[in-house]
């Protein structure tokens, strides 16, 4: 198999991902570029005796060093493992994606040109010579449909053509006193940099050439950079009024319509606010019977299945014990995320590619610039309030690092519905008004948050947020074949990455808490000498007692877990007998397979009805009562009324969870993912402290 | 006169833009906000303003805005 690198490279909205997942089904991977938070594209595809690599570059509008894209993109393209480009141009706009045609040929490498949505243009009246762009350009040139995947067989076909001939594109002639001086810089330049675009780089640079660039600056009157980008505007323009036709001009009616409603300064925000409220509603409320289930299944069906497996064959019942509750419930806490992150990835990935996405941003950053921050920020915002994993997931669509890392680092101390659990359990049992300590706690963790990018921004990511540039697609019906490859290509993602963490912390975890084996209780084991350890630390925010400092490690989880640990640790039972009788005889397999298939029945039913109903029942808290009420009574007598405030806010400004930051890790990288944690950590307590002591002089 | 002066569906042809080294300009001009272009102001919301040009649709800022110098 002989190996073809293919650079995919366009302007963004221009259908690179639809042209992409046409040409590589579900082989597409996502990933991130290296030491940049910018997504990475990859798709393999074996075509006759070729296997072709694709790489989608980000969507630039040009090569010129404006953010990190634009680097990663002349990076990748001026590299030596690149053997094809494939120029996605959207036929609706084509002078503007010419201009980056332009300085794609410039660095002569074999090039494909995909006239994408070309059914778009020619309903607007727009022709192309497809021949005639061929012949100027020396490249192939194929007409496709991203989204019904016409012209793609062939697309692939003029790809593996254009590196069998090996038939480099002719690059673009610019003025002759342009050519003539580029002309002196070719032999200085090393190969494969044997380039037009590597040669007018260099004289960008201010290194050195300054006598040459000030000759061309003189004879044109302007700077350099100016007269280089005029001239490849001027080359995009005479070529696209050599191969375009149109027919009609105005044909923007359905756009142009529905944005009198959806930008509308009052009626878009209200339609706004009613979609993302539906996002939200159906993404939880949809995805949260599948997920009951597969937690369901994996621990009431699988895990018993194992351990009767387990002691047929006499294994110890520390491995019985292990199988069940660290591997078997590890795999089922990752898989869990599974139902939600592909249903938010679905909507988000509608409202991108239906071009919905940035006229929220238009809307909602007249409010968010008042307070610093940007109008891009507000979805994955918003998303933190059901779950800080697809909210992280979902800043991909910022263009910007820095707005990027201010966002991941707001969106923790939104409160997710697994704090609400605990929130719901302590404010019921120590306070009168319980909706208002609950209301107060949310409005804490969103003041947090934009504390916390007011101090970043001010600091590590000075000024960097300021201006608004940004370009609003036409409204486009997204494919639904692309949307199922996107959602499954970021599911796989997850559960290869950020899963794989959080299974290992789910084991260490496992082991600390119940190691050594045969201890007597919960109280003996690794985790309880470690929060006995750490209780020093803990008491001058009123949790003197080891048990709250220690249901803390566990609850890295997954912050529900808190109370269940303390439960455990409360009630101080002999959890190897339990198990044991818990376990003990044969499993009913067949009778409990039948009940789990009724289950999945009655969750895809559940789902489904949640759809109409009109309040999220993601939000609903069940009634804590039988053997809740017995640890209700007894974290009452160990806790204080301000004890309890001290470990909720605790709880809500720590970013304990194990998958948020596996994923942030993922995001951001391992750095600032644990320097976040330890800062989170600091204001946690540092906060916890203020309001306990403060509680007790007035107290 | 610069963008930021154009009423609601009012056009101009841009003339000249200033400060090219502020990338958020070097954007703007890459998305065809060059010398020369025919623009129509579409809307204007808060800071931001919708710039309608060879049927595209595109967002700035009124700082950008006035970098764009028009008649």
């Amino acid at each position: 198999m002989k190996p073809i690198v293919v650079a995919l490279a366009g302007n963004p909205n221009v259908g690179k991902t639809t042209v992409l997942n046409q040409i590589a089904g579900s082989n597409l991977k996502v990933g991130n570029w290296a030491g940049v938070t910018i997504e990475k594209k990859e798709a393999f595809l074996t075509h006759g005796d070729f296997e072709l690599h694709f790489v989608d570059l980000p969507g630039i509008y040009t090569f010129e060093h404006i953010t990190e894209a634009e680097e990663v993109a002349v990076k990748f393209l001026s590299g030596e493992e690149v053997d094809v480009v494939l120029n996605i141009i959207d036929s609706t706009n084509l002078t503007r994606n010419l201009s980056l045609t332009t300085e794609i040929l410039e660095f002569e490498r074999p090039t494909v040109l995909a006239l994408n949505m070309i059914d778009e243009a020619q309903s607007k009246g727009i022709h192309i010579n497809k021949d005639k762009l061929k012949e100027l350009l020396g490249t192939q040139a194929v007409e496709t449909n991203g989204r019904t995947g016409s012209g793609i067989d062939l697309l692939i076909d003029k790809v593996v053509e254009a590196y069998s001939g090996k038939r480099v594109s002719k690059a673009p002639v610019y003025h002759s006193e342009i050519e003539g001086q580029l002309e002196q810089i070719y032999p200085t330049l090393h190969n494969p940099n044997n380039n037009k675009h590597a040669a007018i780089k260099l004289l960008s640079s201010e290194e050195g050439y300054s006598e040459v660039k000030g000759k061309l600056e003189k004879y044109f009157g302007k700077e350099f950079s100016e007269i280089i980008n005029d001239e490849r505007w001027g080359f995009a323009n005479g070529l696209s009024k050599q191969i375009l036709k149109v027919d009609k001009t105005d044909s923007r009616e359905l756009t142009e319509k529905l944005d009198s409603f959806l930008l509308h300064p009052y009626l878009g925000i209200l339609i706004y606010i009613f979609l993302i409220y539906m996002v939200f509603k159906i993404s939880f409320d949809f995805s949260a019977p599948y997920m009951d289930w597969i937690d369901g299944f994996l621990n009431n069906f699988i895990s018993p299945v194992t351990t009767m497996a387990l002691s047929k064959v006499n294994a110890p019942l520390w491995l019985m014990r292990f199988s069940s509750e660290a591997v078997i419930g590890g795999i089922g806490f990752v898989l869990t995320f599974v139902p939600l992150i592909a249903t938010i990835y679905f909507f988000i990935s509608i409202l991108e590619m239906s071009g919905y996405l940035p006229r929220i941003a238009f809307l909602m950053d007249r409010f968010l610039h008042k307070i610093g921050l940007h109008g891009n920020m507000i979805t994955p915002l918003l998303l933190g309030f059901g779950c800080n994993v697809p909210a992280i997931i979902a800043t991909k669509n910022l263009r910007s690092q820095s707005d990027k890392m201010l966002v991941i680092m707001m969106i923790p101390f939104m409160s997710c519905p697994a704090r609400l659990v605990v929130f719901a359990f302590f404010a019921i049992t120590f306070f009168d008004y319980p909706a208002v300590v609950i209301a107060g706690l949310y409005i804490l963790g969103i003041v947090v948050a934009v504390l916390t990018a007011l101090l970043f921004k001010r600091s590590m990511f000075k000024g960097k947020t300021g201006h608004f540039v940004l370009e609003l697609p036409p409204y486009r019906m997204p494919s639904f074949r692309t949307l199922f490859l996107i959602v499954f290509a970021h599911v796989k993602s997850f559960l290869l990455r950020a899963g794989t963490a959080i299974f290992i912390v789910s084991v260490v975890v496992w082991f600390l808490l119940n190691m050594p084996p045969n201890q007597k209780d919960s109280g003996e084991s690794i985790a309880a000498h470690i929060g006995k350890a750490i209780t020093p630390l803990f008491s001058p925010i009123g949790l003197d007692d080891w048990r709250a400092p220690t249901s803390l490690i566990p609850a890295f989880l997954a912050r529900e877990i808190a109370l269940s640990t303390m439960a455990i640790i409360y009630r101080a039972t002999d959890g190897d007998d339990s198990f044991a009788k818990d376990h003990a005889g044969s499993y009913p397999v067949g009778k409990e397979l039948k009940k789990q298939v009724v289950g999945l029945g009655t969750a895809v039913k559940d789902s489904f009805i949640s759809l109409f109903s009109i309040m999220p029942q993601v939000f609903q808290v069940d009634s804590a009562g039988g053997q809740a009420d017995t640890t209700r009574a007894k974290i009452k007598q160990s806790f204080t009324t301000l004890s309890a405030m001290s470990f909720m806010i605790l709880l809500l400004i720590y970013n304990s969870c194990v998958a948020t930051v596996s994923i942030m890790i993922r995001e951001i990288g391992r750095k600032y993912a644990l320097s976040y944690l330890a800062y989170s950590f600091v204001v946690a307590w540092l906060l916890a402290f203020v309001v306990f002591q403060l509680g007790t002089l007035f107290t | 006169m610069n963008i930021l002066d154009l009423k609601a569906n009012q056009k101009a042809e841009i003339t000249s833009i200033k400060n090219k080294r502020n990338p958020y300009v070097k954007i703007a001009e890459a998305m065809g906000l060059k010398r020369g272009e025919t623009v129509r102001l579409y809307k204007k919301n808060g800071r931001n303003l919708i710039i309608l040009m060879n049927g595209g649709r595109i967002i700035i800022d009124q700082d950008i805005a006035k970098e764009i110098e028009i008649q």
